[in-house]
């Protein structure tokens, strides 16, 4: 047996793709690696495979033309979206939106949240190996369907808003229902919970994991659940409050470690998964406050119908089920806007992922993946 | 009986075509193949309301398991390589089903500068379904049309040639 | 602070180097001449009156006399915000780069590199993002023109919609 000394054998970086086309990546993504054995050195991303150019299509149409658009570009919580838009145009007219409208547009949109939430939550189980919650979730987005459908006619892209209110009112029977399915809802997240939340092994597989600090998400630009599960107490609703949320009554969760006892710290990828659990808890309190007070009146005020805005340019914010959702439009006085960008939290967290993904091992970088919650759509428009 | 020799239309041999048609699609795999908001539909369509496992139709990951495609959601151009090369790795017999008006002519996106206007410009679609996204309802009609296209191909017997008149 | 007294601030510093600025209109933009768009961006990051941690975004405009390059920030202690816009020309368009001042903005340079061709100088990695690597051309100027084929795909089809659309448009005139 020759003598072969540690120096003599040499390693190799192996370079791996983690193709577009992969039952794991939540859309088309497409990672790069560069491994050594089993750990990772660095996972580059390369994006662009859904990029439908759709801000250069909205310099050819009228402001209320582009609603239908603004579905698409974060499909599991489209009501969000369409809030986010609606909110951009009215600051620049000076549109005042009244009260009942308001209200019905915050119920849909905390529906959406908890919608959206249920898919990221379940498919980082599913991806873990826990089919059955995740099947269990898409039980309950039946019946939130179901309920979004008798409001507007839709299931999955709505475009229920209008500048200046909404285009069809709320019934009682409506109303009653998804006050019966807040209560059922309540003890389907209780189950949830017992069955993986609070499950040892699942507490084990994601402690720990994919650590993104405080100065990092900073800097990165990372907003949402994840800029509050590394220990920010930032949220759109509460610093830069539109509609009306200043009236409503809700807690903001925040990370604090929550599986410390198994090897936890703060900002991982459990502190990630509680937070939306929490929020999900929230939008339940958020939906009955809404329909205990939903007071009578019109759902559309009154707009001229070529809406021309003053020559300038504005930059909104708003809050969806994925952190912050802005646009950022230039006019030029006509009534088809000249620029249009929108800001969204998945391109963030995407850009992030090739400077925090050293040392990990293959099998950590798909809960990462999934923790961080991203959607293809939202990072190439 | 080996595939390569089809044999002449006979009483035999149409009652065993039957019978393997009938196999064949009472269990259809397909490839999971979602790129845009059609495969949040096609997610819930797998799930428990519209079952599609009672059609014995179940998802697999990788095309060299699967026998037909479902494309669901936009095509753009730098995606298009990889749909060719999914396809050309799927083994014969294969079908394609184009989900949504996105993959079927374009859709929404029309205009863009960087979207493939329609599917069946790199591939041949066996059924198109219209919708922005189609119900549920209407996924598991493409399915039942596709199990009637299944059941009627001729896999033993020779296809039947017409004369041409002379002209 | 108010948008007045953060103009205010601002250009009591760096007076020559500032062309334009108002908060008139929805939000306070400061317009700044390209070789000091550095020193401002570091001192809208330390100065401690300012402390501006959160870069929103950036993107470029194509208006037909010039290309603008701006970008938005906001502090999450002060709670304020502030865009910062560039002009560059059509035939040269080049500017300093911030991407190391804010990590955030690697990203979205590359975009407006890939979409509009502006060219930041000692970025750490120019490329293209969005569109595939071998395209030609940077799509969202106001003059771009769609290729015809790519990789032997036609990118052209027929729409009965619009023929008719067009005929009635025709007949009316």
């Amino acid at each position: 047996m020759s003598n072969i000394t540690e120096k003599e054998v040499f390693f190799d970086e192996m370079t791996l793709n983690m193709g577009p086309h992969h039952p794991s990546t939540h859309g088309v993504l497409r990672f790069v690696l560069k491994t050594d054995g089993e750990i990772l050195k660095t996972a580059i991303p390369d994006v662009g495979f859904l990029h439908r150019s759709i801000e250069k299509i909205a310099e050819g149409l009228t402001y209320s033309q582009f609603f239908p658009y603004t579905d698409r570009v974060d499909y599991l919580a489209a009501m969000n979206a369409n809030q986010a838009y609606a909110v951009a145009v009215e600051k620049m007219l000076g549109i005042e939106v009244p009260e009942r409208a308001e209200y019905i547009r915050v119920l849909s949109a905390e529906m959406n949240r908890i919608a959206s939430h249920m898919v990221g939550v379940g498919a980082l189980a599913s991806d873990l190996g826990a089919f059955t919650p995740f099947l269990f979730n898409l039980r309950d987005r039946e019946y939130l369907y179901d309920y979004l459908e008798e409001m507007c006619g839709a299931r999955l892209t709505y475009n229920y808003f209008t500048i200046g209110g909404v285009h069809r009112d709320l019934k009682t029977t409506t109303k009653d229902k998804i006050l019966k399915f807040v209560k059922q809802g309540r003890k389907n997240l209780d189950e949830f919970n017992r069955l993986i939340a609070y499950n040892k092994i699942f507490i084990r597989r994601l402690a720990g994991v994919a650590v993104v600090d405080k100065e990092t998400c900073i800097e990165y630009g990372i907003v949402g659940p994840n800029l509050r599960a590394a220990g920010v107490n930032y949220d759109v609703r509460k610093d830069q409050p539109y509609s009306i949320y200043d009236k409503l009554d809700f807690k903001v969760p925040v990370g604090k470690a929550f599986a410390a006892s198994d090897g936890g710290v703060l900002g991982d990828a459990y502190d990630r998964f509680m937070v939306r659990i929490l929020e999900m808890e929230e939008s339940y309190n958020i939906i009955e406050q809404v329909l205990k007070n939903l007071p009578e009146g019109e759902i559309q005020a009154k707009v001229p119908r070529k809406l021309k805005p003053p020559v300038g340019d504005i930059y909104v914010p708003t809050e969806s089920a994925r952190g912050e959702m802005g646009y950022y439009i230039f006019s030029d006085g006509t009534d088809k806007p000249w620029r249009l960008k929108i800001r969204t939290g998945s391109f963030s967290a995407m850009s992030a992922f090739e400077e925090i993904s050293n040392g990990y091992f293959i099998a950590d970088l798909v809960s990462a993946i999934g923790s961080f919650d991203i959607v293809a759509p939202e990072v190439d428009r | 009986m080996s595939f390569y020799h089809k044999a002449e239309s006979n009483f035999l041999v149409t009652t065993l075509d039957e019978v393997l048609n009938y196999t064949r699609k009472a269990s259809l795999w397909y490839l999971f193949f979602g790129l845009a908001c059609c495969a949040i539909e096609m997610m819930q369509a797998g799930g428990p309301r519209t079952d599609l496992d009672r059609f014995g139709v179940v998802f697999r990951a990788t095309p060299r398991q699967a026998d037909f495609i479902f494309i669901a959601g936009t095509p753009t151009i730098k995606m298009a390589d990889r749909i060719k090369r999914l396809w050309d790795q799927m083994p014969d017999p294969k079908y394609a089903i184009s989900m949504g008006s996105c993959s079927n002519t374009g859709g929404l996106f029309q205009r863009g500068y960087s979207v493939l206007n329609g599917i069946d410009k790199i591939i041949p679609i066996d059924v198109y379904v219209p919708g922005c996204p189609p119900r549920p309802e209407a996924l598991t009609e493409a399915i039942l049309i596709l199990r009637e296209k299944v059941q009627k191909e001729k896999f033993l017997r020779k296809e039947e040639t017409k004369l041409v008149e002379e002209a | 602070m108010k948008p007045s007294e953060l103009l205010d601030v601002i250009e009591a510093e760096f007076g020559d180097f500032i062309l334009e600025s108002s908060d008139k209109g929805f939000d306070p933009y400061i317009v700044v001449e390209p070789d000091a768009l550095r020193d401002i961006s570091f001192f809208l990051k330390d100065d401690e009156r300012m402390k501006f941690d959160f870069l929103r975004t950036s993107l470029g405009t194509d208006k037909i006399d010039f290309i603008e390059s701006l970008f938005v920030i906001y502090s999450y202690e002060l709670k304020h915000q502030l865009i910062v816009k560039v002009e560059l020309n059509h035939k040269n368009p080049e500017v300093d780069t911030v991407a190391d001042i804010w990590k955030a903005a690697n990203w979205y340079e590359r975009e407006s590199y890939d979409l509009l061709g502006i060219k930041y100088k000692d970025h750490p990695d120019l490329r293209r993002l969005m569109m595939p690597n071998d395209w030609v051309g940077h799509p969202l100027l106001k003059d771009y023109k769609q290729p015809k084929k790519y990789h032997d795909m036609d990118l052209y089809r027929f729409n009965p919609v619009l023929k008719v659309v067009k005929k009635k448009a025709k007949k009316k005139k």
